[in-house]
């Protein structure tokens, strides 16, 4: 949990088929095909959208100011003007948890993004080059790995000082090894196939060849692992957040709010139960999602 | 191949401990902060903060600090804990026996539990108890084990009064005496057999946390083994020679889908003593998570290093036996 | 059998003066005993009250009404629980055992139960005081000479005597070593080899050169005068630590009720009972001190019932459990004064006193502290020699705020940084209600929340006000009943940076001037005087800092506890050798 990412399957992928086929349908048909597919992937999609519309408009959307304190109804419990109860400030919990979503959602997204771009920069340089360069990025790599991640984390955040950056930086330094691994092995097992052996055999350039044919043709087992991440980047910054290194009061990040609803959550369970809940229901869209990607593209699993 | 690996690991393991250390010393000494001053309290005099500075090394330069220190630590001494101003070595005797058995328990209620559940759930695939097993493995996955631990806190012991709240054992209740450190075992052989179920209790909660995740990713693999065996042809051919379910299940499937359940399994356990922190710091439990979480918070440089150093070594050498155990269960395997 | 008569009598006698016996069960005991009559007169003398009085009083001090209705029969005799251990929780670790180097409350609470003062405040009072390690004490007129008698059968816990030497020796390490609170000394001792004299073997004598109306009250603070074994430090000291901080910072040699059996400075303490202890064996058998950082994890230990007595709970659990049967809260009234710092360098007066008019004063009292604490008039307490009760204090009035802080330069948008240090949900939601305030206002206040440790680095240490936070929140209480004390290392000049704890670089001219007069001033009238004068300045004219309120201390007992005294000086501290545990 926290900050541990995988260790879920890691079997490589067969791709090129899936691939494919979302090229040949367009993208809205692939969507409805995949929501075919099981019952979960419905229930993965709703999720999903539902929290990237509050990442979106959340704030715009909440029915309460989320950061103004209004001490006179403080910890009140839920009620038809305030549906999810008001924290030991007196703000509306329904507003705060809906523009929350920007902070735990949004931070994994950027952590996710960085950690893939250098991961991606890593493992290709290491897959495609090998010998020497491939030995060293790759004991680096193991070396972080090799890192408790939630101390390493906290260590970072905790050297750079408490805000929502540095637990960017923390948590993309405890991402990216993750991908640079996944990404070199793709790398060494699509760089030997005809297609890449023929484009070679045409003079394309190495950087072409890299970019046009053998890194687009590793993407889909990195779609698949970053979907699940997402879900656990948000596990992991509501995590630090929890333990005071993240987000900072008045910001509503779910972590920080389950951490400030500690001290009350005896007198008050509504204050700790739906920030809770939305981080639960996040993660679980995201997996589910992973889940569902992982089937669709698994040409195994779909006998 | 076995001893080609393990020369190999252990270079590797040489390189990541320095690695560690390093990165770990970088970190905790660019904090524009003073521990002197920390030691000495707020109160006290700039006489007394820079006599602790030259006391405890703290006015050397970085590198001299850093060789100094792990000269120590080849000769497994980690130094004095600035914030508990005992041997950190002391320190570490007394928390990760904790943390070890919390995560033993963990890991035990994963796989007890998660087996069974990955196999049922295979075989008898897309039926309810199959759903139900699915959905709690996507929730342990899902919950934030902050949470979760602050929910069942909440309920089993504010509310229902089932379960205590955290630590090892009640306040003012004797420890067992030390054997082999895990508490439960203690009791059990100096026969101390109401020790041991106040220490099982004591462990039910923080234990279920933690594991709870860990049991999500067992069942999965499991059950994905199992699924995948299960459609082979040597499978179908026993079913088809008139094999009882039950046999073609445990005594053909099961053993060739626990393998991949083998290497999570080692991972899991090298993932959990370093993932304890959150679960420590709720339980108010004495592990080494918790304690690395106040040396952070404490700027002790010592204990923070000495920390990773010491799950960093933990987590190469479960690897390493993962490794090992599967070149030994498969021999079609070649590890490079 | 006769020979042990003195033994029984003494034991009888100090029970008595202690007014753990009533007159019935001196009369009873001392019959059985075969005591001779002039004894037992003598005994009955002893007791404090008469028999079959109302309330029968605990404990040797007057703890009016601070314990409820200690649990005595009809006939006043007590009905002793069977259950002797008592566990009390704290906030965080005590990595420093030295009592003449530590200088938080956690440590000192820990050093009442296993160190002895000369003397101690006497129950609630903060200016009477009751014997500790001297049984009686004695001035000149002058206030010049300071005569202690010691127990004669004082002993520390590795079996050496404590006698006068001991004591000087003790204080002489004390003052010469120079660490955490020896400014509670070196105000009056300069000189200890020669100011300090060995009488007899019980009898020491402090002299000082000026008429030191404040020393008893010094010598009284839970805050480094406590005597530790000059033979320990002899056999422990090193060539780089002749005074054996080193071990004396793992180890507790002292004289107290208690000796300590286990020491975690991060985890626990437990103590047992000393046997040679020079006064009355306290109740208790063991006292364990447990480190438990999480606010929720204390209030959970205390309904469990594992834990007894806790001194740091948040004022909203002290609501909730205020109205659980299981508990006895018991609040009172303190000399701590909680307030905001403000950057003496980055804010001018003007802006200062705006933002004094900004801070939500009403609130804070009422919706963050819940009625425990109330408005002050600056850094002295009301219960602190030399408070002022003319000077006036802020409401809150942001039209008011507003407008001094456009006089003063400072334009809507213009940013600000807050500084509280993490995990304290109080100090987070009066930051957050400052913040709000401000806002309204057209300012921007940015919160820091840093760790103890960083908060403490960067109060303390040698950064330069520039890079400091323009608001810090602190508060402080001071080691003895006295107004210079609370004010001379936060706001005199001497103290800024490094050299003390005035963080915010105050520096008036003005107060530094009164503040040395304050120092040497011999009548009350005289510290009255200056004392108000300078906090007039330091609230209204020259604001050094937000006074938001004056603290009120709450102590969490199970029910069945008796006998604690809380005190406005000793915070948080117990009274550990006059408590006990009713049977129930």
């Amino acid at each position: 949990m926290t900050a541990e990412p995988r260790t879920t399957e890691q079997r490589p992928l067969v791709l090129g088929l899936a691939e494919r086929e979302v090229r040949r349908q367009g993208p809205l048909a692939w969507l409805v095909a995949f929501a075919r597919q099981s019952p979960l992937n419905v229930l993965a999609l709703i999720l999903i959208l539902l929290f990237l519309f509050l990442v979106a408009f959340g704030s715009a959307l909440a029915p309460h100011d989320p950061v103004k304190p209004n001490i006179q109804v403080k910890l009140h419990p839920p009620s038809s003007t305030y549906w999810f109860g008001t924290d030991e400030l007196g703000r509306d919990i329904l507003s705060r948890v809906m523009s929350g979503a920007k902070y735990s959602l949004g931070i994994a997204f950027i952590i996710l993004s960085i950690a893939l771009v250098i991961g991606v920069l890593v493992g290709a340089l290491a897959g495609y080059l090998g010998g020497l360069v491939d030995e060293v990025l790759m004991r680096v790599t193991d070396l972080f790995l090799a890192f408790p991640a939630l101390i390493l984390a906290m260590a970072i955040a905790a050297t750079l000082g408490r805000n929502l950056q540095n637990v960017v930086v923390a948590l993309t330094a405890v991402y990216w090894p993750w991908y640079a691994r996944l990404v070199r092995g793709q790398v060494l097992a699509v760089k030997e196939r005809e297609f890449v052996e023929a484009a070679r055999a045409v003079g394309a350039s190495p950087g072409r060849v890299m970019l046009r044919h053998i890194l687009p043709n590793t993407m889909a087992p990195v779609i698949v692992q970053l979907t699940i991440d997402v879900g656990y980047a948000v596990l992991a910054t509501a995590g630090l957040s929890f333990l005071g290194l993240g987000a900072q009061p008045p910001l509503p990040e779910w972590g920080t709010m389950i951490a400030g609803a500690r001290t009350f959550f005896r007198e008050a369970w509504w204050y700790i139960s739906f920030p809770g809940l939305a981080l639960t229901l996040t993660v679980v869209g995201f997996n589910l999602l992973g889940d569902g990607l992982r089937d669709y593209f698994d040409p195994r699993s779909r006998q | 191949m076995v001893i080609y690996l393990i020369v190999r690991r252990f270079f590797f393991l040489v390189f990541v401990l320095l690695g560690l250390s390093l990165i770990t010393f970088t970190l905790s000494h660019v904090v524009p902060s003073d521990p002197a001053r920390m030691i000495a309290g707020p109160r006290a005099s700039p006489e007394a903060v820079e006599k602790i500075r030259k006391d405890y090394g703290l006015d050397r330069p970085l590198y001299e600090q850093y060789i100094r220190y792990m000269s120590g630590v080849v000769r497994l001494d980690f130094g004095e804990s600035l914030s508990s101003r005992r041997p950190v070595n002391q320190d570490l005797k007394r928390y990760l026996p904790a943390t070890v058995e919390l995560t033993l328990y963990a890991m035990l209620f994963a796989v007890v539990s998660g087996i069974p559940l990955g196999v049922l759930s295979a075989v008898k695939r897309n039926s309810l108890l199959d759903a139900v097993t699915r959905t709690v493995s996507v929730l342990g996955l899902s919950i934030p084990s902050f949470w979760l631990a602050l929910m069942l806190q909440f309920l089993l012991f504010a509310q229902l009064g089932v379960l205590p709240d955290g630590q090892r054992l009640p306040i003012g209740v004797k420890e067992p005496p030390t054997i082999t450190t895990l508490y439960t075992v203690d009791a059990l052989l100096s026969g101390q057999f109401g020790l041991f179920l106040t220490a099982l209790k004591h462990l039910a909660m923080p234990a279920f946390v933690l594991g709870f995740g860990s049991l999500a990713i067992v069942t999965r693999m499991v059950r994905s083994g199992m699924l995948e065996v299960l459609g082979q042809d040597y499978i179908r051919t026993a079913r088809a020679k008139g094999l009882e379910q039950k046999t073609v299940v445990i005594r053909h499937a099961l053993k060739n889908a626990l393998l991949p359940a083998v290497t999570v399994i080692g991972l899991q356990i090298g993932l959990l003593l370093g993932g304890a922190v959150l679960v420590e710091i709720i339980f108010s439990w004495p592990g080494i998570g918790r304690y690395a979480f106040t040396a952070i918070q404490n700027f002790d440089y010592n204990a923070v290093i000495s920390v990773t150093l010491i799950i960093g070594f933990a987590y190469v050498t479960v690897n390493l036996l993962v490794d090992i155990m599967y070149v030994l269960l498969d021999p079609r395997i070649r590890v490079v | 059998m006769a020979e042990r008569y003195p033994e029984h009598y003494l034991t009888l006698l100090l029970k008595a003066r202690a007014g753990r016996l009533t007159r019935r069960q001196v009369l009873r005991w001392g019959l059985r005993l075969g005591l001779s009559t002039p004894a037992i007169m003598s005994l009955l003398a002893a007791c404090a009250q008469p028999e079959g009085g109302a309330a029968p009083t605990p404990t040797s001090a007057p703890a009016a009404g601070a314990s409820p209705a200690p649990g005595a029969t009809s006939t006043g005799e007590r009905r002793l629980s069977e259950n002797r251990e008592f566990v009390i929780l704290f906030s965080g670790g005590v990595p420093d055992l030295d009592p003449q180097s530590a200088y938080d409350n956690q440590a000192s609470a820990l050093f009442l139960a296993c160190y002895e003062m000369l003397i101690r405040l006497k129950g609630e009072s903060t200016f009477d005081y009751e014997p500790m390690l001297a049984r009686e004490w004695s001035h000149n007129d002058e206030l010049t000479e300071f005569t202690f008698k010691l127990a004669p059968n004082a002993k520390f816990h590795d079996g050496t005597p404590c006698d006068a030497n001991a004591v000087k020796a003790s204080f002489v390490r004390f003052r010469r070593m120079e660490r955490g609170p020896y400014n509670v000394i070196s105000r009056f001792v300069d000189n200890p080899e020669e100011q300090i004299e060995v009488v007899d073997p019980t009898t020491v004598v402090f002299k000082t050169p000026k008429p030191e109306p404040l020393f008893l009250a010094a010598i009284a603070s839970e805050y480094g005068p406590l005597v530790v074994s000059p033979a320990a430090m002899e056999q422990h000291k090193t060539a780089d630590d002749p005074y054996a901080h080193e071990w004396f910072a793992q180890n507790i040699v002292g004289t107290g009720p208690y000796r300590v059996v286990e020491a975690l400075p991060q985890e626990r303490f437990v103590f047992e009972r000393f046997p040679d202890y020079h006064s009355e064996p306290p109740f208790f058998d063991r006292i364990i001190a447990r480190v438990v950082v999480e606010d929720a994890t204390r209030r959970q230990l205390m309904e469990s019932g594992e834990a007894h007595g806790c001194a740091y709970i948040h004022p909203e659990d002290l609501l909730a459990m205020k109205d659980n049967p299981a508990f006895q809260v018991i609040e009172y009234d303190t000399t701590e004064v909680d307030w905001i710092r403000m950057n003496y360098v980055k804010l001018n007066a003007k802006a200062r006193q705006g933002f004094a008019y900004a801070w939500p004063y009403q609130e804070v009292i009422e919706q963050v502290l819940r009625g425990y604490g109330k408005p002050i008039n600056g850094p002295i307490a009301d219960t602190v020699i030399g408070y002022d009760p003319s000077i006036p204090t802020y409401t809150t009035d942001l039209e008011k705020a507003k407008q001094l802080l456009t006089e003063a330069g400072i334009k809507e948008g213009d940013t600000f940084t807050y500084l509280f240090a993490s995990g304290d949900a109080t100090d987070s939601a009066m930051a957050q209600l400052f913040q709000a305030n401000l806002a309204q206002i057209g300012i921007n206040l940015e919160l820091q929340q840093m760790d103890r440790a960083a908060v403490i680095e960067l109060n303390y240490g040698d950064t330069p006000p520039e890079e400091r936070p323009h608001f810090t929140s602190s508060g402080w209480w001071p080691d003895y009943n006295d107004s210079w004390n609370q004010m001379y290392p936060n706001f005199h000049s001497d103290s800024v940076g490094s050299k003390g704890s005035n963080s915010s670089f105050y520096q008036n001219p003005e107060v530094d001037k009164l503040m040395d007069q304050l120092k040497v001033a011999k009548t009350e009238d005289e510290i009255r005087e200056l004392t108000g004068k300078i906090v007039k300045i330091m609230t209204w004219d020259d604001p050094a800092a937000i006074f938001y309120g004056q603290i009120t201390r709450a102590t969490v007992l199970a029910k069945d506890i008796r006998g604690f005294i809380p005190n406005g000086i000793y915070i948080a501290s117990y009274n550990f050798h006059q408590m006990w545990r009713e049977a129930m």
